[in-house]
């Protein structure tokens, strides 16, 4: 009976309504979420012009980066510039009455901007960018951020970039991910081969970091940001014949090494979070097995054991590097099945469709995304790691023809907010991202070739 | 007589038959004993791997939640107003004139015998509410004996029916003010929290709002009391709970 009473007082005090102290309270619930206007005038020249004649490229790429960067993080809608009260161009760069010269809220909060982006720059040298901006927070008449970025003027993008990382970080207090890169396979050398490539994580600065002529492909990041690792079709003389290795790239200075050439399949690899061991999945002639061993290659240990002739492949380990995700067709079909470190616990975490793979952790290791097959095609699923039945269709396309896209080859940006992945909805296997609600998609390659397992870097400073 | 006995050739008899295959069974049991256990102990095998039976149903993948713009509500339609037709007033039948004194006593007699029934109905009831505003003041009076010496008024707290109305009328205040309740991601903090205490009149217009508790983020409050304003007014109090929001008010917690 106690207990009843108990229960009955702990059901009346969950209620939304209730009066303790005399007073009557409500809890209003979690806010609807919304993105902040914010106003961004084009970028003020502060320099002479004879000193460097390609000024205008520089603020073009400055104003440019920021522009897609804002777009991008999900947090903004921008106003167009037709809006405006103020001719930006007239005015300072800080506000009036402080600055006789400067703007007046009054201009911006009119028009219902929250923010107010106003930037300016000038060149030193035609080699040397300074760039000043500052953000305001227009309500509350606020300065949120103000600097001044020197550098050189071919890195204009980067500036931007880091301004964006800023801004972000100002707000949100989380860092932003638009430093951050891309590593790729792609059939974009031709003769068949496909090879390694690193890009900004807006796709420009498109670089190739393998030249074999073979097949490169699986690539994934070391947490510093700085090597790579990735399997290539790598030629044995003794042999005669091409077997799958593993390599490890830094791509900052250019060192490559071989770390794994056991006969067989050497490939799937993906980085321990302090980055001193490589999980991967190795076959030594036999069923594909996932292993860990040091970066160097050595100290070998099977993680998983069989089922006789069921593959386990494609390696993920959890932030916390407790875990591991990977796919496995021991239960008849390809699924998505996470384990401890040690191989032990296997559970597995998809049941339905035809064909799971490609398992990405989110940086909060509560979430996976993996690419789902059901019918004809593959698209983005995420799925609770603590609850099954919290599962989402992130991705849903038609190619040209009309047919169903491929969306496929998830990985999470460090942030958890996006996602990147592949998509032939073109044609050919390009690259997008899209926001984890599975809302703004964009495609980031704009070229003929294909992609292949995209991979988003970890932060790098 | 010399009498040689004939060989005759032994026979083995049953119990030693069965002894001997007891024995042979029991041998042959320990070689196959002796033979895997040491196989066993010289070669080992690999370690059988025993997963839990799962049981899969067959079932689809999800579909991809549509997120379509927020659709604006669309204006509530005009009242339908039937159209006015003229109405021609219907032409009365010229009837034959007839002989009405007969049926008129008639009616008279009904309409008196009519009166004489409603009078006694009347009284009916008269007699029954007295008898029962008696038991009632019995029953007072035996309740008043019983709580003497305790001071008992009407009190202003709610209960029952009354407290169930308030707390629905609360629920439809929290959509209401949660409908106007928007936050930019970059402030989306679980560590931020305000409380706004709001005064409501008759109309359920917002007549003071009070922010009692900051979240130390001056946007984050100044976005709570935007709510507030937005929200106003509120929906209208039922009458008996004017006094309540308007005198102690109501105080919002965001979220």
């Amino acid at each position: 009976m106690k207990f009843f009473i108990f229960l009955v007082l702990a059901l009346l005090s969950s209620m939304t309504s209730f009066a303790d102290d005399d007073k009557i309270y409500i809890n209003v619930g979690q806010a609807k979420v919304k993105k902040s206007l914010v106003a961004f005038p084009p970028l003020v020249f502060l320099g002479t012009p004879s000193v460097a004649p390609g000024f205008k490229q520089v603020g073009g790429d400055l104003f440019n980066t920021i522009l897609n960067d804002l777009d991008v993080s999900n947090l903004f809608t921008i106003i167009k510039q037709q809006a405006y009260l103020e001719d930006s161009a007239k005015v300072g760069l800080t506000p009036a009455p402080g600055n006789p010269n400067g703007f007046h809220f009054e201009s911006w909060s009119k028009i219902g901007s929250e923010f107010l982006i106003r930037g300016g720059y000038k060149m030193k040298s035609p080699t040397d960018l300074e760039f000043e901006v500052y953000v305001y927070y227009v309500p509350q008449a606020k300065l949120v951020l103000g600097k001044i970025y020197a550098a050189k003027a071919s890195e204009a993008r980067v500036t931007a970039h880091t301004f964006s990382d800023d801004l972000m970080k100002a707000l949100t207090g989380k860092r932003g991910i638009f430093r951050t890169k891309f590593v790729a396979a792609s059939d974009k050398a031709g003769n068949k081969w496909k090879e390694i490539y690193v890009m900004d994580w807006d796709g420009r600065n498109n670089i190739q970091v393998t030249n074999h002529h073979s097949i490169s492909l699986s690539p994934a990041w070391r947490p510093d940001g700085k090597t790579i690792s990735y399997t290539s079709f790598a030629y044995h003389p003794n042999l005669k014949s091409r077997n799958p290795d593993l390599f490890t790239y830094d791509i900052f200075t250019g060192k490559r090494f071989l770390v794994s050439s056991r006969l067989g399949i050497n490939s799937g690899s993906a980085f321990s979070p302090d980055g001193n061991s490589i999980i991967l999945t190795i076959s030594k002639g036999e069923g594909p097995d996932i292993y860990k061993m040091n970066v160097e290659g050595d100290n070998l240990e099977k993680i998983t054991n069989g089922p006789k002739g069921s593959l386990n492949v494609e390696p993920a380990v959890s932030p916390d590097g407790n875990k591991i995700a990977f796919s496995s067709d021991r239960s008849g079909v390809p699924m998505v099945y996470i384990m401890d470190a040690d191989g032990s616990n296997v559970k597995r975490i998809t049941f339905a469709g035809r064909y799971n793979s490609s398992p990405s952790w989110s940086p909060d290791g509560k979430k996976i995304v993996f690419a789902g097959q059901d019918k004809d095609h593959f698209d983005l699923f995420t799925v609770s790691v603590d609850d099954l039945t919290d599962m989402q269709r992130l991705t849903s396309a038609k190619t040209t023809s009309g047919r169903n896209a491929n969306n496929e080859d998830p990985s999470f940006s460090p942030d958890g907010r996006h996602i990147v992945f592949t998509s032939d909805r073109t044609g050919k296997n390009q690259i997008y991202i899209i926001t984890t609600d599975g809302t703004s998609e964009r495609r980031i390659t704009v070229d003929s070739h294909n992609y292949f397992k995209p991979k988003w870097s970890p932060y790098i400073d | 007589m010399n009498t040689k006995l004939l060989d005759i050739p032994k026979t083995i008899s049953e119990p030693d038959l069965f002894r001997k295959m007891i024995l042979f069974s029991v041998a042959a049991h320990v070689a196959f004993i002796l033979f895997f256990g040491l196989k066993a102990a010289l070669f080992p095998n690999e370690s059988l791997s025993l997963d839990a039976a799962i049981q899969v149903d067959l079932v689809g993948l999800p579909d991809k939640i549509q997120q379509l713009p927020e659709k604006t509500k669309p204006a509530p339609a005009p009242p339908q107003v039937a159209p006015i037709r003229p109405v021609t007033p219907p032409i009365p039948k010229v009837q034959k004139a007839v002989n009405l004194k007969p049926a008129v006593k008639a009616l008279d007699k009904i309409k008196k015998l009519e009166r004489e029934e409603r009078e006694k109905k009347v009284l009916d009831n008269i007699k029954e509410e007295v008898a029962q505003e008696e038991a009632k003041e019995q029953r007072q009076a035996k309740l008043t004996k019983l709580l003497k010496g305790n001071a008992v008024s009407p009190g202003s707290s709610l209960h029952g029916l009354a407290k169930s109305e308030f707390n629905e009328y609360l629920g439809a205040l929290q959509n209401h003010v949660n409908e106007h309740w928007n936050l930019p991601e970059w402030l989306q903090n679980d560590n931020l929290k305000a409380s706004v205490t709001v005064y409501i009149d008759f109309r359920g217009v917002v007549t003071k709002r009070v922010l009692v508790t900051s979240s130390g983020d001056s946007r984050f409050d100044d976005l709570a009391l935007k709510a507030v304003d937005e929200a106003s007014p509120f929906p209208q109090p039922p009458p008996k709970f004017v006094d309540v929001v308007k005198v102690d008010g109501i105080t919002l917690k965001f979220p």
